[in-house]
């Protein structure tokens, strides 16, 4: 188990290495960045000192290794556009925003999804479960971008329930400012409810058909108890493996979510310098998202081998 | 002895798209208590669905039929409510199925499945007593270190241990009546003698009532005392052991007696084996079911059922061969009428 | 009952019987899936509903005969009405034939990328399960580092690289999407050569060219259709997310994301130009996965009784 993990913590740090590498070389290619845009009015000695600042003037190679020690010291560069801002800043000032509404849209959305998941599987064939399965197909068929801007159009405007935009900040960043986090959250939330409710369903109905189900009902068992006992464990290991692909969808997600609704978040900030070309804040923020996405990957399979014990004894998926 | 069990006209289909498969098309045989009779037949007769329908086991698309009557103890099973049947499995009646590893939960330690039995029925007891009590039925199944074993995941067992562990979980509240569906299909031939020992001495021991459904002849021989042949959904022949073994009255159960190995016959003769394959269930001969297979088929076989011929001493069999018309027909040399 | 006469104890011939016989005539995996998509109203629903879709992106933009393209500066902004059906756009553009110009560009770019993932992630799946071994190890690492980051995000660095076009959206799209299938194709593969119905197969004397269309395509082959089935709608929805980040195609071109886009700017003075492209980008998804969801059923052989 623990060389288990030794080695997936080395790959982890290889694929890290790997994606910070192709960002930069892919950013590299990316034609007119920021910095020209910024310096064509400038006097030619500011725009060399400038370029000398973000050290532009130097061969693609040289930046290559001089990016790379440095995100090694943990300084991952400085934006283009908006002087004094750095990475580093930026993900402390917008990190908290971002994880506050994916925190709230996954917890919503999966327990959610879970319960239908239960609901439609137990009620099998009956208006719940039909219900449940329309339900998930049209979530999952309708982007989040429309429900969003359905729900702003609906109960932001036309009925004034909730703000359109804005964002708890200061002392509420966490908890407070409900009232600006619920339409946000609804509209990330329904993916969620959705992927989770189908695949719970098809995992519980899977399992009720085991023999073991059989064995646990010939002992007297209610169906409450063989559901509880025996179903509902083993059908939440599939499951589980969908969390990864999740977090990731929380991330793109927040693109989307945050542009909607105008959050200040990690997304609307990544998408804006994406359009504005600002590759120093790109290549870090790419580095730092994916660095997360892979933690949270890991961290997945961990809690997996922990759910399952005959994985927890082999030592590793397979 | 009074009776425990009787089944009377069970009939059980499965609706399927291609419509109705008849898989127990009445069946009727009674067990009394602390006896151990054996249900024997081929893949498909019928035998597991009779098993699961005494455990009321049957779910959707599996159907039982208006008319068919399990009682047990004066009760008919089929008509408990869902209380008295959580208390009726378990308690009164347990069942061990084929495949041990699919029939545990994977990941619940082995003991808090036997646990959950004794305090499904015990509902005094606490848990620290019922795990004594686990370890004890694991004990008496012969596990070694039960203590530690009680502990473990049913994939960390060996296969005749898996085994044993269901047994125990079955025979963990002392049930009057334990079915055993083809308990030792999926083991070792030298761990078959042991599971099969094993039942027979638990049976001994607290007096249960076993129904052993197999297909192997040679399993059942030295512990269920009646022996009742089914043939796709039907009772073919029942008696008892010696009865079927040495006097026969069916030409299936004969094809199947020679289809049994046996040390006592020279190298070279070749294994019986019968031809063919059973009928279609979805849509069964109108004769007997047999007929299409059997060497000694008459024109009436495949044109009407045969009636139950009675022996005496319970042995019956259902035959057109025991009709006095048909006395000059050739039969098997076991079936031949010794004057 | 009929009379007993001995006549009818008489012995028939066992060689009457074929014993063997079969007596349910067998039907074939494909029949069989075909027969129980038929069987289920929502998947055949949804299939007249794509057929219906198909057709009207290829006749919906000339129904009108109206110039969908060129400003028309006096008719901005006009609700559904007998001459404008889905009402014009904000510069007097007739937005019942933009829609499904839209939804021809969305279809035919999600149909390319398909097509794309689909053949890219065979021939790399299948390079991996043909040789194993080391080329198997490395080719598994590279599709493992490439899964390892949320697809999104490439697709977003890729758009930033290269100039806004159909191509280059393309393109981007599909840089991840053939993992997965090369993935599936990898194992499904692996798992039939290891299968014992293949070593039958192969030990009853079977050639490798019948073991390939007998065994090796029908099973593959319902993976690829679920995976187009999946795809589909996936792509749609990437390239309507990306054009509303303003990453996809640019505002000038017709496609369903751009239609939302813009659509987006006027909502709350004229929602109908959000409402209708939204509505159709819905319901091609919606159809698209229903069927993809009938499909899944009618292929899954657990589900066959």
């Amino acid at each position: 188990m623990i060389k288990y993990t030794i080695r997936r913590f080395i790959t982890m740090l290889f694929t890290l290495f790997i994606i910070a590498t192709a960002t930069f070389f892919l950013l590299a290619a990316v034609p007119g960045d920021a910095l020209s845009a910024r310096a064509e009015r400038l006097p030619e000695n500011i725009k060399e000192n400038l370029y000398k600042k973000y050290g532009l003037d130097k061969p693609t190679m040289e930046r290559y290794v001089i990016t790379m020690k440095s995100m090694l010291h943990g300084d991952f560069g400085e934006s283009i556009t908006y002087e004094g801002q750095t990475v580093s800043s930026i993900i402390r000032d917008k990190g908290p925003v971002s994880a506050r509404l994916g925190l709230q849209q996954m917890l919503l959305g999966v327990s959610v999804g879970l319960l239908l998941g239960v609901l439609a599987a137990i009620k099998k064939g009956t208006w719940i479960d039909y219900l449940v399965v329309t339900l998930a197909i049209v979530f999952i068929s309708v982007p989040n971008l429309v429900f969003g801007l359905l729900l702003q159009k609906v109960f932001g405007g036309t009925l004034s329930w909730f703000p359109v935009i804005g964002w708890p900040q200061g002392d509420e960043l966490w908890f407070g400012g409900w009232k600006y986090t619920v339409l946000p959250t609804l509209t990330g939330c329904f993916v969620y409810i959705a992927t989770y409710a189908r695949l719970l369903k098809t995992s519980m109905l899977d399992v009720i058909n085991q023999d073991y189900v059989l064995t646990a009902e010939s002992k007297g068992l209610t169906r409450g108890q063989v559901i509880r006992r025996h179903v509902i464990r083993n059908s939440f290991i599939p499951v589980m493996t969908q969390l990864p692909m999740s977090v990731a969808m929380c991330i793109t997600g927040s693109f989307f979510v945050e542009n909607i609704f105008s959050i200040p978040g990690l997304g609307l900030y990544y998408v804006n310098a994406v359009s504005g070309r600002d590759t120093s804040i790109v290549l870090g923020n790419t580095v730092i998202i994916a660095a997360l996405y892979i933690i949270v990957i890991f961290i997945t399979d961990i809690l997996y081998t922990l759910v399952d014990p005959r994985i927890r004894i082999r030592g590793g998926k397979k | 002895m009074s009776k425990l069990l009787e089944v009377k006209d069970l009939r059980v289909s499965y609706h399927t798209y291609a419509g109705e498969v008849q898989s127990v098309r009445g069946v009727s045989f009674d067990l009394e208590e602390g006896e151990a009779i054996a249900i024997v037949g081929e893949s498909g007769c019928g035998k597991s669905v009779t098993a699961k329908t005494i455990m009321g086991l049957i779910k959707e698309p599996g159907k039982i039929k208006e008319g068919s009557e399990i009682i047990y103890r004066g009760q008919d099973i089929l008509k408990l409510s869902k209380k008295e049947m959580g208390q009726y499995r378990g308690k009164e009646a347990a069942i061990i199925f084929q495949d041990a590893l699919a029939a545990l939960n994977p990941t619940m330690r082995v003991g808090k499945q036997i646990m959950e039995n004794i305090l499904q029925h015990n509902k005094s007891m606490s848990k620290s007593e019922a795990f004594e009590e686990a370890v004890k039925m694991l004990e008496m199944v012969g596990i070694p270190d039960a203590r530690q074993r009680a502990k473990q995941y049913p994939h960390e067992f060996s296969g005749g241990m898996r085994q044993r562990a269901m047994i125990a979980i079955a025979f963990a509240c002392q049930p009057k009546l334990l079915i055993a569906d083809e308990p030792t299909t999926a083991l070792d031939v030298t761990i078959q003698a042991q599971i099969m020992r094993l039942i027979k001495d638990l049976q001994k021991k607290l007096n249960t009532s076993v129904i052993l459904i197999t297909h192997d002849l040679g399993v059942v021989a030295n512990v269920a005392k009646r022996i009742v042949v089914m043939y796709s959904g039907k009772i073919v022949e029942s008696g008892n052991s010696e009865d079927i073994f040495y006097h026969p009255k069916h030409p299936y159960t004969c094809a199947l007696l020679n289809a049994v190995p046996r040390l006592d016959l020279e190298n070279k003769q070749v294994l019986a084996s019968i031809e063919g394959t059973p009928p279609d269930l979805l849509d069964p001969p109108k004769g007997c079911p047999f007929c299409t297979r059997c060497r000694y088929c008459m024109k009436i076989c495949c044109e009407e059922l045969p009636e139950m011929t009675q022996f005496g001493d319970g042995h019956q069999a259902a035959c057109w061969l025991h009709h006095p018309m048909a006395a000059d027909c050739e039969r098997p040399k076991e079936m031949e009428v010794s004057k | 009952m009929a009379e007993l006469t001995k006549e009818r104890f008489k012995k028939v011939a066992s060689d009457r019987f074929d014993k063997d016989v079969i007596s349910r005539p067998t039907i074939s995996y494909w029949g069989d899936a075909w027969r129980r998509l038929k069987k289920n109203p929502v998947a055949m629903f949804s299939l007249g509903l794509l057929i219906l879709c198909v057709i009207m992106t290829i006749i919906g933009p000339y129904i009108r005969g109206l110039d969908f393209v060129t400003v028309n500066g006096v008719k901005k902004n006009l609700g559904p009405s007998g001459e404008f059906w889905f009402g014009s756009d904000s510069l007097g553009r007739d937005l019942f034939s933009r829609v499904w110009m839209g939804a021809r560009v969305s279809i035919i770019v999600a149909v390319v990328c398909t097509a794309i993932q689909i053949i890219v992630g065979c021939i790399y799946g299948g390079i991996m399960a043909y040789y194993g071994g080391i080329v198997d190890e490395v080719m598994m690492r590279i599709l493992e580092i490439i899964t390892s980051m949320p697809s999104l995000l490439i697709t977003l660095l890729v758009m930033m690289v290269l100039e806004k076009s159909v191509g280059a959206l393309v393109f981007a799209m599909c840089v991840t999407a053939w993992c997965t299938t090369a993935r599936q194709i990898r194992g499904q593969i692996m798992q039939l050569r290891e299968s014992e119905y293949v070593m039958a197969a192969e030990c009853l004397g079977a050639s490798p060219m019948r073991i390939i269309i007998k065994h090796m395509i029908p099973n593959t082959l319902s993976i690829l259709i679920l995976n187009v089935a999946s795809s589909i709608p996936s792509y749609i929805f990437t390239e309507a997310s990306l054009s509303f980040l303003g990453m996809g195609l640019d505002s000038n071109s017709i496609s369903l994301g751009v239609l939302i886009s813009n659509g987006r700017a006027t909502m709350d003075l004229y929602p109908y130009q959000l409402f209708f492209p939204a509505l159709a980008l819905c319901i091609i998804v919606l159809a698209f996965n229903l069927l993809g969801d009938g499909l899944r059923d009618a292929l899954d052989p657990r589900l066959r009784q």
